[in-house]
């Protein structure tokens, strides 16, 4: 069995006097597919904060890649990637040059940039709004160069909360179809999320979060759910953006 | 070095998709170089005739106040306006720095990225400073070209570039109080969480400068290694600034 990528033990987060999360204690494997579930304010995001290193654990330690979490962006380069319900980029910037930004931080060249962005961008549909600025482009279209810029550094682990907040049914169904596949090619995935239909659908494992884990349910796993015949329709009555 | 010049590359290069920020910029520059500019080159030619200069004499007198510190006056106040615009805009950008990344929700990745935060927070401070600097060099300079050969305004030459301190002023004096300033202003910044606390720094360097750090230039006018001193000080502070910002966004910096 692979050594687990992501190691929580009795890990908790208060702010202030509020305990966020608390004695929370998992592991998530390569190739697996987790969703974190809950009620708003229940931790999800909290929790991915924490596996990212970008928030400390004021309890219990968190792991990844067998590295304390808050030293990632220094040990493990690239290996964690994140995309956020906000896509986070440049208004002013083509898709291009954010790509390039944030891929130059991660010491890649210029050439080398392009040659990873190329794949990468032809399989999300992006190659023909690379060269426009992101201000100009559909949230779904942003929600993937997003993504995109998670994937250049061909990190181990991606971590996605609420991706599908502001994205309309069929590009979020779009971008489960896509976690899945970076799962089955050995990506662990965790993703914060409301959408229970897709969850049941698409993922290996849901852990119900409420400032713990309350329950861990696992699904067997099934060729990905039809769509139903309401996103049918609109997929084949209107083009995407 | 490479990832804080990326940054500054991305900062210059946002600043560039926007040329009404440039052109207000250039326009404030040209203002003030237009406004001393007609006075100088005025008061030249009025100084230089008799029936001008006679009744323009006549009313500095009856005002208690002589030709020379009417003169003196002027000129400090071109080369004050010349020295704090730099570090004012500067200040004012970088204010709005790493909290424009927090707005565009720029900042996580930033902080996943194999970047310090002081390298981070340079890189937000040299792109701030790049294109202020390139207008300040220009404007600046022309100024000090065209006045210093004024014939009435010979005597007070070493504030309107007719001496080394006065060029060391510039070219090394304000970009390093710009330094200062904005390095305060990035720290400010990161601390923000809107737009709000980082106009009070804006308004805390204008009131600054206001006060009149730049006439500090007067006690110093004639004196290279004084404006030597005062750009390495502003120079230090700056990088201790930067070094003091990062210790204080190292934790949850991006939540």
């Amino acid at each position: 069995m692979s050594p687990p990528l992501v190691q929580l033990e009795a890990a908790g987060r208060a702010f202030g006097a509020r305990n966020a999360l608390r004695d929370l204690t998992l592991t998530i494997g390569p190739g697996e597919f987790v969703a974190l579930v809950g009620p708003n304010g229940g931790g999800k995001s909290t929790l991915l904060l924490l596996i990212a290193g970008l928030l400390r654990a004021t309890a219990g330690s968190v792991r990844v890649l067998g590295t304390p979490a808050h030293e990632l962006s220094l040990t493990a380069t690239g290996r964690v990637g994140l995309v956020t319900a906000r896509p986070g980029l440049y208004p002013l910037l083509t898709a291009r040059e954010n790509l390039h930004h944030f891929g130059e931080l991660f010491g890649f060249t210029s050439s080398e940039l392009e040659r990873r962005l190329a794949p990468l961008a032809d399989t999300l549909g992006l190659t023909p709004f690379l060269d426009e600025r992101v201000a100009r482009l559909s949230t779904g279209t942003q929600q993937k160069i997003s993504l995109v810029r998670a994937l250049v550094p061909a990190p181990a682990l991606l971590l996605f909360d609420e991706p599908t907040a502001n994205l309309d049914p069929p590009a979020a169904r779009a971008l489960f179809e896509e976690i899945r596949r970076r799962a089955d090619a050995g990506l662990a995935c965790v993703l914060a999320t409301h959408e229970l239909g897709a969850v049941e659908g698409f993922a290996d494992r849901a852990l119900l979060v409420d400032g713990r884990l309350v329950r861990e349910l696992r699904f067997e796993r099934q060729p990905p759910p039809r769509p139903g015949p309401l996103l049918t329709a609109w997929q084949e009555a209107l083009a995407p953006r | 070095m490479k990832r804080t010049l990326r940054i500054a590359r991305t900062e210059v290069l946002e600043q560039l998709r926007q040329p009404w920020m440039i052109f207000i910029l250039a326009l404030t520059y040209t203002v003030w170089l237009t406004g001393f500019g007609a006075l100088f080159f005025g008061l030249d030619a009025a100084l230089t005739t008799p029936e001008v200069a006679q009744p323009l004499l006549r009313q500095l007198a009856d005002n208690g106040a002589s030709l020379d510190a009417f003169l003196k006056m002027l000129t400090s106040l071109f080369g004050t306006m010349g020295f704090t615009t730099l570090p004012t805009v500067v200040g004012i950008v970088s204010g709005l720095a790493v909290l424009h990344e927090r707005s565009c929700g720029t900042l996580p990745f930033l902080m996943l990225a194999p970047l310090t935060r002081w390298q981070l927070l340079l890189g937000k401070l040299l792109g701030a400073l790049a294109i202020p600097f390139v207008l300040h060099l220009t404007f600046v300079g022309a100024g000090g070209l065209l006045f210093v050969h004024l014939p009435s305004l010979a005597e007070h030459s070493h504030r309107l570039g007719g001496h080394p301190a006065w060029w060391v002023a510039n070219l090394l004096g304000a970009p390093a109080a710009a330094l200062l300033m904005g390095s305060l202003g990035a720290v400010i910044s990161s601390l923000s969480r809107d737009a709000r606390t980082s106009m009070q720094y804006a308004n805390f360097v204008v009131a600054l400068f206001g006060l009149g750090i730049g006439l500090l230039l007067e006690a110093a006018a004639t004196n290279v290694a004084l404006q030597l001193v005062y750009a390495a000080g502003s120079a230090g502070l700056a990088a201790l600034a930067v070094l003091i910002g990062a210790q204080l966004i190292s934790t949850d910096a991006a939540v």
